[in-house]
């Protein structure tokens, strides 16, 4: 049976999947927080996360957005270095499927070249002719490609040599679990052998705050986060995808932009779980724990769900996520 | 990709095109035929800094009709429509009309009876039963946007300045997810959503997942496609610094030059695409007129450099041979490809190693040529509108051209139907369209005549 032959988390409780597992088991009562800005509302940050030291090709790493870092390593934890060769199959059957983040182009990548393209003589406007000149000079040649929202999939891909179908579903909280869903159908269907699905994203960049604010979560009960999960799929494993949905929320009331982000999945959940054959799937969630870290924390509670059904202490799991635009999706894992 | 069984055959009820050749798919099928070009000097911004000052530009986004002009004004109002959103909504506009979609009142919103209706026949779908799955990337915001909050931030050191103070809006707007959220909405659809964000193969990439969503009988109904628009000063620049822009200024119209020898870089544009999809069931049922076919998709990835393309040809070349297995076509049954065909030094090389490996003996007589060679590279765009042209070019029996072609590169060894279109006496059957994006990923998409008849299966 297609099923979860490994696992990979990063979350604002270290790197891997066992920091995260310890956390939900109380074992750690916070995240950190973080340098990077000096905001408390950034402890959702991952602690003793060093690029050079985690990911394999330091010069790589430049042109490398955080959401691609943290999901780089994430997918080394869950399929090794090598999948294909791990499984004993052509490269070219190894898919790779993932979510991209909230926002492609975050402030923090394109800071220093729109600082220096000041225009000088209003400096809260920018020069387009300093751009090509000052602004050049202080970005990286490479750096306007950490704004493609395959990014980080591409750095997937490229670490561990996947040359099969690739697949990044755009920008929310739902997409992450979309990717799941479509990487199990692939399989099922011939389309490829095993795939590796991740999603990542770094909602402690400051864009994705805004965001957040303008969503109405915060100020609130969450916090910004960031991290990444991701799981090897393929045959032969006894914990996997036993039903998926996915769907677009309803708009509610004849103002349409006024339900934006206001979603609700439904009863997606009720048809997946009908459909899975499940009575009794424990619903799982990281948010309380991790805060809000968007477009991976469905791939991020599949994890702990598939954890937790491998390690016999549910039967099966149920993640639902909604996203600002109101596209939900649906998973039901278990014992394949 | 392909979801067995494959009892449910995909076909074309709707198509809708917005691109610097024309408001809609038929004038830039025309533009298309008639060789003409659609770049320019870039009057958007000044550009006279930058290495490149030349793109592809819509000067007149049409205006929308009825009650979609009526609906669109909703969301301008909240500040959630932009230029990407508005293309987009175009092409979906042209679309969904030609498939006899009808949009809703926004008072049959609020009933628990909504139901999608369309002009022809009496068929009625329920709107969990159609798909929308789009192509697009992040809304890349002006560069005063961009500015004016980079500079707000950079001297702070708490959030609370900017707590209600933010552009209305503008967070909705620069997600992936934004166009498509807005038409799904519009159309009042249900049914799962998809932003697909594959740079280059963005909309190639949507048009799979529609096949994917049909196959495997989740809807009846699916419209895919994708829009972008990158001709502001942050993209140029960006583009520039990577070298992958021609710097022919003095010639806008000739610096697009797919597989010529002197050709530069590729030349950036805008636009947006829409396909209507059905399974041919349900359009037969509604008594649609079936536009083409939708036989199937291929994708894959490169796992070789971030921007450039594996000089072996062996991605697309793997795209391509996925999208036959897929769709049950042999490589001697491809009558025409239209290729993705950039013009920079490296794309047009490796895709045509790429033909050479999938369809082997097969590539001697095949035809390829590319639309970028006129409108320029529509990004995540591209894939949608240029599966809309081998549509166009299957109904007619005729091929668009590869214009600016004058100086044939050994390496490019091809029938590339250079500098004229050519009418094919016997008409065409199956064209194949290549989707190749920064990333390493690729998309094809295996397009018929609707007198094709599509094997069961596919092929091993």
């Amino acid at each position: 049976m297609i099923g979860a032959l490994g696992l990979g988390a990063v979350s604002p409780f270290g790197v891997g999947v066992e920091p995260l597992l310890g956390a939900l088991r109380g074992e750690v009562a916070d995240g950190e927080p973080d340098d990077r800005w000096t905001i408390a509302a950034r402890r959702g940050a991952v602690p003793g996360f060093k690029a050079r030291k985690l990911l394999p090709d330091r010069k790589a790493i430049k042109v490398m957005s955080r959401d691609a870092r943290l999901a780089v390593v994430a997918a080394l934890e869950a399929g090794g270095p090598d999948p294909a060769a791990r499984l004993g199959i052509s490269s070219t059957r190894l898919a790779a499927f993932g979510a991209a983040g909230y926002e492609c182009a975050a402030l923090d990548d394109v800071l220093d070249m729109m600082v220096a393209s000041r225009d000088p003589a209003d400096p809260s406007r920018l020069s387009v002719g300093r751009l090509y000149g000052e602004g050049r000079d202080a970005y990286h040649p490479l750096a306007p490609l950490k704004t493609l929202p395959n990014m980080a999939l591409f750095h997937v891909g490229m670490t561990l040599g996947v040359r099969g179908p690739q697949l990044a579903i755009g920008s929310s909280s739902a997409a992450g679990l979309a990717a799941l869903g479509e990487a199990h159908d692939a399989i099922t269907h011939g389309d490829a052998d095993a795939a590796l699905v991740v999603a990542t994203d770094a909602m402690t960049a400051l864009s994705r705050i805004e965001a957040m604010v303008e969503a109405g979560m915060l100020p609130g009960a969450t916090w910004p986060a960031e991290g990444a999960a991701a799981v090897l799929l393929g045959p032969g494993a006894d914990a996997g995808v036993l039903a998926w949905g996915a769907g677009q929320a309803p708009v509610t009331d004849d103002e349409p932009a006024s339900s934006y982000g206001r979603a609700d999945a439904g009863d997606l959940p009720e048809r997946v779980a009908a459909a899975a054959g499940v009575a009794d799937a424990v619903d799982v969630s990281v948010r309380d724990a991790c805060g809000f870290t968007g477009a991976a924390e469905g791939l991020l509670a599949v994890v702990v769900a598939l954890h937790a059904v491998r390690a016999g202490t549910i039967e099966a799991a149920r993640v639902t996520a909604v996203g600002f635009a109101g596209d939900t999706a649906c998973v039901v894992v278990g014992r394949t | 990709m392909s979801r067995l069984p494959k009892s449910r055959s995909i076909v074309v009820t709707g198509m809708g095109a917005v691109t610097p050749l024309g408001g809609d798919a038929e004038s830039t099928w025309e533009g298309l035929k008639a060789g003409r070009s659609g770049v320019d000097v870039i009057r958007r911004f000044d550009a006279t800094g930058f290495p490149t000052h030349i793109a592809g530009q819509i000067d007149e986004v049409p205006e929308l009709a009825g009650q979609w002009r009526f609906l669109r004004e909703k969301w301008l109002k909240a500040d959630l429509i932009d230029r990407k959103t508005d293309l987009l909504l175009v092409a979906a506009s042209e679309a969904w009309t030609q498939a006899g979609g009808v949009l809703l009142d926004t008072s049959d919103w609020t009933t628990s009876k909504k139901k999608i209706r369309f002009r022809r026949g009496s068929r009625i779908a329920v709107p969990e039963r159609i798909a929308v799955c789009v192509g697009s990337e992040g809304g890349r915001k002006l560069l005063e946007d961009v500015a004016e909050r980079v500079m707000r931030f950079r001297d702070i050191e708490t959030l609370e300045p900017v707590v209600g103070n933010l552009p209305r809006g503008e967070w909705a707007r620069q997600k992936p997810s934004h166009a498509t959220s807005v038409l799904a909405s519009m159309l009042g659809v249900e049914g799962p959503t998809r932003t697909v964000a594959t740079a280059c193969t963005s909309s190639g990439g949507a048009i799979a997942e529609a096949v994917v969503l049909l196959r495997s009988g989740i809807v009846d109904v699916a419209v895919c496609g994708g829009t972008d628009c990158l001709v502001e000063a942050f993209m140029v620049s960006g583009f520039s610094l990577l070298g992958a822009l021609s710097e022919r200024n003095r010639s806008p119209t000739t610096a697009s030059r797919p597989f010529d020898r002197t050709r530069d870089g590729f030349v950036l544009s805008e636009g947006a695409g829409v396909l209507v999809l059905e399974t041919e069931a349900h359009a037969a049922k509604r008594g649609a007129p079936v536009l083409g076919r939708v036989l199937g998709a291929g994708l894959s990835n490169n796992a070789y450099r971030v921007t450039d393309s594996p000089p072996d040809g062996r991605g697309p070349a793997i795209a391509m041979r996925n999208a036959m297995v897929d769709a049950a076509v042999r490589p001697e049954e491809i009558d025409y490809i239209n290729a993705h065909g950039t013009s920079t030094p490296m794309n047009d090389v490796s895709e045509t190693r790429g033909i050479r490996l999938a369809l082997e003996d097969a590539a001697d007589r095949v035809a390829v040529s590319s639309n970028k060679s006129m409108f320029g590279h529509l990004v995540a765009a591209c894939g949608v509108v240029e599966v809309i042209s081998s549509l166009l070019s299957l109904r007619d029996g005729v091929l668009a051209p590869t214009a600016n072609l004058t100086k044939p590169d050994p390496e490019c060894d091809l029938d590339y139907v250079p500098l004229t279109a050519r009418e094919v006496s016997g008409g065409l059957g199956v064209a194949l369209s290549n989707a190749f994006g920064f990333g390493g990923s690729n998309a094809t998409i295996a397009v018929a005549h609707p007198d094709f008849v599509p094997r069961k299966g596919r092929l091993s």
